[in-house]
C-alpha cells in the first residue's frame, strides 16, 4: 500500500461506490457552504451526507473512541425473576467470542447490572444481549466488565399474529396422541 | 472483532428526519428517555436534516437516507432501531435500498508488513515496467515516506440473488488507513435492493410497491444483519492473515 494515506481515501471514498455505503465526514458545514452542502444530500444519492457539526453547536462526541474490545457477546431472553429482586434467570445463546459462539446457557444475572432506563424492559419473556467487555483502567491495567442491554424490537403487527395463529393450528392439527 | 470495527446501516428511500427527533423516538419507545434527554442534537434543519449523536450510536436522517451508525456492542441495537422506527413511528418511511457495512482498522505497526500486504493484494509486478518503479519505491529509501507508490485501493465484489426478489452484492474495499500510518481500512458493503441485476429481467418484473418493497426489504435487513457482520470479519480474517 502506498504511503499517501488520508487524501487519497477520502476522495476514493467519495466517488464510485454503491448508495448504501457508509461515508466518513468529508466537509465541514458553516455559513459560507451550508447550502452547497444542503444541495449535495438532496441532489446527488451517492454524495455523502455525514456531516460534521456547525461550529456554534456542540461538538458529538466522536464514535471512535472505544478502547475495549468485546470478548464474548450472548444472546439472552428472560425466564423468570426472583421476587426479592436480587436476581433474574435468563437462557443464554452464544453469538460471538471464542467457546462462546453457538453455545446455550442458563444463568442467574444481578438485576443492578441492567441500566435503571432498561428496568422496565425486563419482563418474561423480553430479550436482551450480554456482552463481556475487555478494557483498560487509567493504569493500563485490564478490566474485564459486563453489559446487559434490552433490546428495543418492533411490535408484532396483526398480520404477524395472524400468520403465527394460523401456523399453530396447522400444527395442533398434525399432533396426534398414542 | 477487532476494537475499532464500526457497524453501520444506510438506508436509501423517503423518509421524514422530523419524525427521528429524540423526543419522538423516546415517545415511541425506541430509544430510553434518558437517552432522549442526553442525546445531542449535531445538526437539526426542520424537514430536512435530523443529526443526533445518542452516545452509542450516531444517527442521521435525510429526505432521502438514513444512515446509523456505532462501534459498541452490542451492534444489534442500531437494527432494532431502525425496524423498530421505520415499523411503529406514525411517520410512515419507505426503502428502496439498503446496505449492511462493516468497516474494520488494522494497524501492521510498520511499513514492510503494511506493504508486503498491499504486494500480495495488488501486485506491482502485473503493472509491467511501471510496477518495478513501485516495487522498488516500496523497498528503497522512498518507503513510508510521501514518495512511496503502491496500491491505494482494492474493490472486490461478489453480486448475490437473495429469497423475495431481493438482490445485491458484497463489497469489500481495501483503502490506506486515516487513523494508522502503517495501517490499512477495509470497508464491508453488504447492499440489498429490490432491483434485479439482470437489466432484461428487470423489465419483465411485476413493478412492487412502495410498501411491499419496505416489507420485503426490512425483513431481509432483519434476517441478515447478524449473518452479514459475521460474513464481513470472516472475510476480513481471511485477507489479513
Amino acid at each position: 500500500m502506498s504511503a499517501q494515506s488520508a487524501p487519497v481515501t477520502s476522495d476514493v471514498l467519495g466517488k464510485d461506490y454503491g448508495n448504501t455505503f457508509y461515508r466518513p465526514p468529508k466537509k465541514e458545514v458553516d455559513e459560507t457552504n451550508l447550502g452547497e452542502v444542503r444541495g449535495s444530500s438532496i441532489n446527488i444519492p451517492t454524495a455523502s451526507a455525514w456531516f460534521q457539526s456547525a461550529p456554534t453547536l456542540p461538538d458529538p462526541k466522536p464514535v471512535d473512541r472505544v478502547a475495549s474490545k468485546e470478548l464474548a457477546e450472548w444472546s439472552g431472553c428472560v425466564t423468570s425473576i426472583q421476587r426479592e429482586g436480587a436476581f433474574f434467570t435468563a437462557t443464554l445463546n452464544g453469538v460471538n467470542g471464542i467457546g462462546v459462539k453457538g453455545q446455550e446457557e442458563d444463568a442467574r444475572i444481578p438485576i443492578a447490572d441492567v441500566a435503571s432506563w432498561d428496568k422496565a424492559l425486563l419482563r418474561e419473556g423480553n430479550f436482551f444481549r450480554l456482552c463481556v467487555i475487555q478494557g483498560f483502567d487509567a493504569s493500563g491495567d485490564p478490566i474485564r466488565s459486563t453489559k446487559v442491554v434490552f433490546r428495543r424490537m418492533p411490535a408484532y403487527s396483526r398480520q404477524a399474529l395472524d400468520l403465527a395463529l394460523e401456523r399453530g393450528r396447522e400444527l395442533a392439527e398434525r399432533l396426534r396422541v398414542e | 472483532m477487532s476494537a475499532t470495527t464500526k457497524v453501520s446501516i444506510v438506508l436509501v428511500g423517503a423518509f421524514n428526519p422530523d419524525g427521528f427527533l429524540p423526543k419522538k423516538l423516546a415517545e415511541g419507545g425506541i430509544i430510553s428517555s434518558k437517552h432522549a434527554e442526553s442525546a445531542s442534537i449535531i445538526m437539526l434543519i426542520p424537514g430536512h436534516t435530523t443529526q443526533i449523536g445518542l452516545g452509542w450510536a450516531e444517527l442521521a436522517v435525510f429526505t432521502n437516507k438514513l444512515q446509523i451508525s456505532c462501534v459498541e456492542s452490542p451492534h444489534i441495537r442500531i437494527c432494532d432501531l431502525v425496524m423498530k422506527s421505520l415499523s411503529d413511528l406514525p411517520s410512515r418511511s419507505t426503502i428502496s435500498q439498503f446496505g449492511i457495512n462493516v468497516e474494520f482498522n488494522h494497524d501492521f505497526g510498520n511499513f514492510a508488513y503494511r506493504n508486503a500486504f498491499g504486494s500480495r493484494i495488488a501486485p506491482p509486478e502485473a503493472w509491467g515496467a511501471w510496477g518495478q518503479i513501485l516495487r522498488e519505491s516500496m523497498v528503497g529509501k522512498e518507503c513510508g515516506t510521501s514518495l512511496q507508490g503502491g496500491a491505494m485501493g482494492v474493490h472486490m465484489r461478489k453480486p448475490f440473488v437473495a429469497d423475495e426478489g431481493v438482490t445485491g452484492w458484497q463489497d469489500m474495499i481495501v483503502t490506506p488507513s486515516i487513523k494508522h500510518k502503517t495501517g490499512i481500512t477495509i470497508s464491508s458493503n453488504n447492499h440489498h435492493q429490490m432491483v434485479s441485476l439482470d437489466p432484461d429481467v428487470e423489465e419483465k418484473r411485476k413493478p412492487l410497491s412502495d410498501e411491499e418493497a419496505t416489507s420485503i426489504l426490512l425483513r431481509a435487513l432483519s434476517s441478515r444483519f447478524e449473518k452479514s457482520i459475521e460474513e464481513a470479519t470472516s472475510i476480513f480474517e481471511g485477507v489479513i492473515q
